[in-house]
């Protein structure tokens, strides 16, 4: 579904990814993981077309990422990152008709329901708070009718009850064959839905692996150099949480 | 449901603008059934193609108006923004000083100024938006520059002329009223074509381009399309301010921020201002006329100020 071959990552000077080679699978879930700057965002930026890379390709479903064009790349793939401008007046539901052209009303009004916001559809998008705004985020990502997901921290700013509903969306994707890349950086969370981590450290490094490989304990502290404690099993594997005291 | 109360309104408020403009006058003429052979021609040679090039002209500039506000994500962007009308004013004013009092030439030295500013700004089109705007700006308080020397410069008798220019004025426009309509049309045409494009683009151009949108193609074809359609305005009309800036707003307020519903509002819109501003600035102290930009901000600001209050207060 998706094959990142040779992928070189920088900021100006600074290597953030190199050599990354991986392959992801439809109906799978990748958890990005990593501390701030190390390029998570960009990796995902870069997958959905709007970011180029140094080196290396990206082919998703065998066709070359970089030959497609943006219409085509829309397609296959949806991006879901800052929260969007809102300087001019687009409502709710304009912002959810954007996400689909032609979308069914009742489709459009099932996607707000999730997302609590039917009581939002008309007011304008400056007019809400950042959890709102993520939450029609999500909303409108429900309405792209595309194989691969690629969300950037889908639960920041959320209140706990829609960041359940967050993850619940994604774990639905694997029962729909959508392959879905996710930045997060709630380990929790991340064990909640992980099929398979990548590790980004910063310097070029990168780690690729099953999910309880790599959700340890002696693996993430020394990359987030924090304490981490063990609070149960999630999804087969460990869930931690920091020690913040 | 609201929206089509307003859009007929828009269309009676067009009609009766349309009528006020060819009636009202030093000397009032029914525009249906004109009188003796005087009144014909008044109606017919004078106020029809000032009407029209008032519509045209006002409806091109708050096209480009909206046009500029989204490809620079700038919601105070307006057609100057990036120094046109500077470069046009010294197009004109240079003109003045070679043929003097020759309206033709002053037309043409706008034109071809404004052009200039457009080529000139365009070599920093690579910089991003924010590069440009402030490219745009400085520009713009370069070209105030040279005005500024050459109105120094310029003989007494052409001045009366150049600031006249400046502020706006639709008596002696020499570009004719067909070009300026069909160019309106074209305009609405183009922007009814991008309107999805430039909706997605409202959204953020990291955004737009994951919904499938060619930002940098739209933004190339929006900067020389708002461009283009300024310096034509600022050809026929001079220097005409605030119908850019206040009037996409405005129509984003009653008709909301898609653009298929939103630009042919404000192409009607637009122009409705400007006959309304050039009815009031031909009639208030006839037989003298006051510069069209001076009324086009006092009748729009106060619009457009009450509206936003109005509908943010509700919101």
């Amino acid at each position: 579904m998706l094959e990142l071959r040779n992928l070189r990552l920088a900021r100006g000077a600074r290597e953030l990814i190199r050599d990354l080679g991986i392959k992801l699978f439809a109906g799978e879930t990748c958890v990005v993981l990593g501390s701030n700057g190390v390029g998570k965002s960009t990796l995902l930026m870069t997958l959905a077309g709007l970011h180029a890379a140094k080196e290396g390709s990206i082919l998703v479903g065998g066709v070359e990422l970089a030959c497609m064009g943006s219409r085509q790349r829309s397609r296959l793939l949806a991006w879901c990152g800052d929260l969007p401008a809102d300087e001019f007046g687009l409502t709710v539901r304009d912002r959810l008709d954007l996400a689909a052209e032609a979308c069914e009303e009742s489709r459009l009004l099932e996607a707000a329901r999730r997302f609590d916001l039917l009581d939002l559809l008309d007011r304008d998008m400056a007019g809400l708070s950042a959890g709102e705004r993520q939450r029609c985020e999500l909303a409108a990502l429900m309405l792209r009718d595309v194989p691969v997901w690629l969300l950037d921290e889908p639960c920041a700013h959320l209140d706990l009850r829609h960041q359940k509903d967050a993850l619940s969306l994604i774990r639905e994707q694997k029962a729909l064959g959508r392959l879905v890349v996710v930045v997060l950086h709630d380990l929790v969370q991340a064990a909640c839905v992980a099929d398979r981590v990548l590790l980004l450290d910063g310097n070029g490094g990168w780690r690729f692996d099953e999910a309880g490989r790599l959700l340890r304990r002696e693996v993430l502290e020394p990359l987030y150099q924090a304490r981490l404690s063990s609070c149960g099993q999630g999804k087969g594997h460990q869930v931690l949480i920091p020690d913040f005291s | 449901m609201r929206a089509w109360w307003y859009w007929l309104l828009l269309v009676l408020l067009m009609l009766m603008l349309g009528l006020a403009g060819l009636g009202i006058g030093e000397k009032w003429i029914n525009p249906f059934s004109p009188g003796n052979g005087v009144e014909q021609t008044i109606l017919w040679e004078l106020r029809w193609p000032r009407l029209l090039t008032a519509f045209a002209v006002g409806g091109l500039l708050a096209l480009a108006g909206a046009w500029f506000q989204v490809l620079l994500g700038n919601p105070l962007a307006e057609p100057y923004v990036l120094g046109v009308a500077g470069s046009a004013s010294v197009g004109a004013v240079s003109s003045l000083m070679i043929w003097s009092a020759s309206t033709v030439a002053m037309s043409l030295g706008a034109f071809a100024g404004a052009w200039l500013g457009i080529f000139v700004v365009m070599r920093f089109a690579r910089l991003g938006t924010s590069g440009m705007l402030l490219a745009g700006v400085v520009l713009a308080a370069f070209w105030a520059a040279v005005l500024a020397l050459l109105l120094a410069l310029l003989p007494e008798r052409g001045l009366y002329q150049a600031f006249s220019w400046m502020m706006g004025n639709l008596s002696h426009s020499d570009v004719p009223v067909s070009l300026l309509l069909v160019s309106w049309a074209l305009a609405l045409a183009a922007g009814i074509w991008l309107a999805h494009a430039l909706d997605c683009l409202l959204l953020g151009p990291r955004h737009a381009e994951s919904l499938g949108v060619n930002v940098g193609l739209l933004r190339q074809r929006l900067l020389w399309l708002a461009s283009a359609v300024t310096a034509l305005a600022v050809t026929a009309a001079g220097t005409i301010g605030f119908v850019g800036l206040v009037v996409p707003h405005v129509m984003r307020l009653l008709f909301g921020s898609r653009h298929a519903r939103m630009l042919p509002a404000t192409a009607l819109g637009g122009g409705m201002l400007l006959v309304l501003s050039d009815t009031v600035a031909r009639t208030i102290v006839a037989p003298a006329e006051l510069p069209v930009g001076v009324l086009t901000a006092m009748i729009g600001v106060p619009v457009f100020l009450w509206l936003l209050v109005h509908r943010r207060g509700r919101a």
